[in-house]
């Protein structure tokens, strides 16, 4: 099998981590949030022209609008962000990402925002009340074509081109919130999600179809350190034997998250 | 369940000071006048979570980007 093969774990593989695999975050929509800055600071996840990257997250969504999944940023004020959100249309549900270079750049040749309507092929209606993944795989090289894909449930949705624009120095990641920060007032938390969020994965590397097929595993979600690639960075929320609100990384990374402005009423017995 | 509450940002400090704050790190409205905070138990003032959650939505804390 080559190096990026995909190679399903085993059953007997599994059942040591599938045991503690039985709970689950519920954001409040309002102030909740996952932060995972120590993921930014491992330098995994920067859109530089050189790196490759996948972010896997698993949710069930509440169907409230622009409510964000995950979003990176600068902390300078220079309006350099990337973000997964969800977005509703009338009963149309779309995923989609958004990223920024600056203020008047984008870091696709499209526009800032790649989005995917549930009426398109492969796409999906995130709040149905199931468990869904979202998965994005980033080759950052400068102007290539199919740079960006979008996977959801396992299926490749949308791909974008990239601009010749880069995104260099994220020093922040959160989960369930989109975070700006611009200079001169506080910290910009904007479009907090009230999802049910599980499990978040980060690879050092562009996942391929089928790779991102083994991800989603027919919806049920494994022990993706049995997958080859293995995840850099891997959190169960509410999982794993961490003290809340700590969030232990189980990957290979020892980049340790936080829940924040959580209160562990908020950890619940739910898992895809 | 969490009891929210919306604090003039000057009062924010004071407020988080209750030991039944559950906000850490506050989230403040687009203009950056007010925090929403959460408390363990009902407060003077406070609002359910699904009148926080309507209220986070709206145009003063949601924001939409535009397209570059």
């Amino acid at each position: 099998m080559s190096m990026h093969g995909v190679t399903k774990a085993s059953a007997a593989a599994l059942s040591p981590a599938s045991r503690f695999r039985t709970k689950a975050y519920k954001l409040d929509g309002v102030e909740d949030r996952v932060q995972m800055d120590a993921v930014a600071a491992s330098g995994v996840l920067d859109w530089d022209g050189v790196k490759k990257w996948s972010v896997s997250i698993w949710f069930k969504d509440a169907g409230v609008n622009q409510s964000s999944l995950w979003s990176m940023t600068n902390g300078i004020n220079n309006y350099r962000w990337i973000e997964m959100y969800t977005n509703y249309s009338g009963a149309t549900g779309q995923v989609a990402f958004r990223g920024y270079a600056d203020t008047t750049h984008a870091l696709l040749t499209s526009g800032s925002t790649l989005i995917v309507s549930s009426t398109a092929p492969n796409g999906i209606l995130p709040n149905d009340s199931n468990w869904h993944n979202v998965t994005l795989a980033v080759d950052s090289a400068s102007g290539l074509v199919g740079g960006l894909d979008i996977y959801l449930d396992g299926a490749l949705a949308a791909t974008g081109n990239n601009s010749t624009r880069q995104n260099v120095g994220l020093d922040t990641l959160k989960v369930g919130v989109l975070f700006k920060n611009p200079a001169g007032a506080p910290p910009g938390y904007t479009n907090n999600s009230p999802m049910t969020v599980s499990q978040f994965s980060v690879y050092d590397d562009k996942l391929s179809s089928a790779q991102v097929a083994s991800v989603w595993a027919n919806g049920n979600s494994v022990d993706e350190r049995g997958l080859t690639p293995a995840p850099v960075h891997f959190y169960r929320f509410g999982n794993d034997g961490a003290a809340f609100p700590d969030v232990v990384d189980i990957g290979t990374g020892s980049a340790t998250g936080r829940a924040e402005n959580m209160s562990g009423l908020e950890v619940v017995a739910e898992q895809p | 369940m969490k009891h929210y509450k919306v604090v003039a940002a000057g009062d924010v400090e004071e407020a988080m000071s209750n030991p039944a704050c559950v906000t850490e790190d506050p989230r403040y409205n687009l203009a950056g006048t007010h925090a929403i905070l959460s408390f363990r138990v009902p407060v003077d003032g406070c609002i359910n979570h699904e009148q926080a959650l309507e209220l986070v939505q709206g145009p003063d804390w949601q924001t939409e980007d535009e397209e570059p």
